[in-house]
């Protein structure tokens, strides 16, 4: 019997210098399950999932992402792992087309991503050039090439930053439909309407510690308001 | 294998898109050829051997050079600069596949570079190569490698986009001006020609030379050995150091 646990993470700390971005976060991602890591901006949640993924060394603590470790099992864990960055990056004058070409054929068998591309509304900016999409284009091409070889585990910061309300729904669809299909996510957020349409459970960062975790409901519980938005803001700090 | 082509076939779309490099690498040996066959003229003292055809080796090596020295460690700096190479930390791919990837599609570029310069050469000024074709290309091809080799330690080693570009200038100017390519070799003193020594270009452009004259090559083992393992020693040391991102 396989560890149900698709993810776990133990002790995590990382620190820049004298600032102390991560400080002992520890939590555990349950296959099919969709988490979401919420926190104001600065509070850790980018640098968590570096730390996670191995894209930057941490500090101190224990990652195990689908049992392997990430660094010395890179190859391994990112056959079945995908990851979305918040700043995504492209070459200088590529088109939509060829990076999607270009990302499928890292993958074995070769996902066929013409089928994505129809169903993230981008089929006919196939042959457009990725710096002249709009941002909502640019953010469901990042996200249609996280997830562009079926992936077991998907990251996916800051998932509908820049989208517009429409574009917003049909990715929660998509991050549903996956879920469905078996596949289990983590994801940070600035909007608690997504966590609540979409998380399993969450958790909220402060200055790098962790201060919350729950279902939506067990966050609201906590933080006492009328709703997770209102409990969010008393549970990082803020003023109503 | 089909993996390496979808990636080449990417690269060379791209390098096509952006042409100031192609006009760098692929122009520029062509328009030295031209100036330095006016400047120079056709031959020295009826030897026979005119100073374009003992610099010919040298016009060759300027798209080397251009290519990777500049074309090659920028590049790659920039896909790190730009967080491309760190999306692609995030998928299956081997790290020696993307350099591999880079390695030929430029060597792609640096070979047009070369056959326009024979073609001119040839054609515009009816140089006769004297040596074996296969000869000449197998030396090429040393030469190149070595090159890139260095090309590449430069992309894997430098912290950022800023610090290649100035290592990259500082390893590519005295190469290209010392070792014979844009001024022809015999016009420097003996102290210079000496020093150039250190050069490794500056060996490459002897064994092209002899290449291209069919002079033998047997006395040239050492500096074909030392371009070789120039070429092995960048390899291993670009794949050992090579970073994905610039933390």
């Amino acid at each position: 019997m396989k560890n149900l646990d698709i993810l776990t993470v133990r002790g995590l700390s990382k620190s820049y210098g004298q600032l102390q971005a991560v400080r002992d976060v520890s939590f555990s991602v349950a296959a099919g399950e969709i988490f979401g890591i919420l926190g104001p901006n600065g509070s850790g949640k980018t640098t968590t999932i570096e730390c996670v993924l191995g894209t930057r060394s941490k500090g101190t603590g224990e990652v195990a992402v689908l049992g392997q470790d990430p660094v010395s099992d890179r190859r391994n864990v990112f056959r079945r792992v995908g990851v979305q960055f918040q700043d995504s990056a492209w070459q200088p004058g590529i088109r939509v087309g060829e990076i999607c070409r270009a990302t499928a054929c890292l993958y074995d068998p070769e996902p066929d991503w013409r089928p994505m591309l129809e169903s993230f509304d981008l089929a006919k900016r196939e042959h457009t050039a990725v710096e002249s999409l709009s941002g909502g284009e640019r953010q469901k091409l990042s996200i249609l090439l996280a997830c562009i070889h079926g992936p077991e585990l998907v990251f996916l910061d800051e998932l509908t930053t820049g989208l517009d309300p429409l574009a917003r729904r049909e990715t929660w669809g998509f991050i549903r439909r996956m879920q469905e299909n078996g596949t289990s996510v983590v994801l940070t957020s600035h909007f608690m309407d997504e966590v609540e349409q979409l998380c399993g459970r969450a958790m909220i960062l402060r200055d790098g510690q962790k201060v919350a975790e729950g279902t939506v409901a067990e966050l609201e519980a906590r933080g006492e308001g009328k709703n997770l938005e209102e409990s969010y803001i008393r549970l990082v700090g803020g003023t109503l | 294998m089909k993996r390496f082509f979808t990636l080449l076939g990417t690269e060379l779309r791209l390098s096509l898109r952006s042409p100031d490099m192609i006009l760098f690498a692929i122009l520029m040996p062509v328009i030295v050829l031209v100036v330095v066959r006016i400047v120079f003229g056709a031959g020295s003292e009826g030897s026979g051997a005119g100073m374009i055809d003992l610099t010919f080796g040298a016009f060759l090596a300027i798209g080397v050079c251009a290519v990777g020295l500049m074309g090659l460690p920028l590049g790659l700096a920039e896909y790190r600069h730009r967080k491309v190479l760190k999306r692609l930390q995030v998928t299956p791919v081997h790290p020696g596949l993307l350099l591999s990837v880079q390695l030929i599609a430029q060597a792609a570029v640096s070979i047009v570079s070369a056959l326009l310069v024979a073609a001119t050469a040839v054609i515009a000024f009816g140089v006769r190569l004297e040596g074996s074709l296969v000869t000449v290309v197998a030396a090429y091809l040393l030469v190149m490698i070595s090159i890139f080799a260095i090309g590449l330690v430069i992309a894997s080693t430098a912290r950022d986009v800023k610090r290649a570009g100035i290592i990259a200038s500082v390893v590519y100017f005295p190469m290209l001006l010392f070792s014979g390519t844009t001024i022809p070799f015999p016009v420097f003193p003996e102290a210079v020609q000496r020093a150039a020594a250190v050069l490794p270009l500056r060996h490459g452009i002897e064994i092209l030379n002899a290449a291209t004259l069919g002079e033998p090559l047997g006395g040239m083992l050492p500096q074909i050995g030392l371009l070789a393992a120039i070429a092995v020693a960048g390899i291993i040391v670009s794949l050992r150091t090579f970073r994905w991102d610039m933390e």
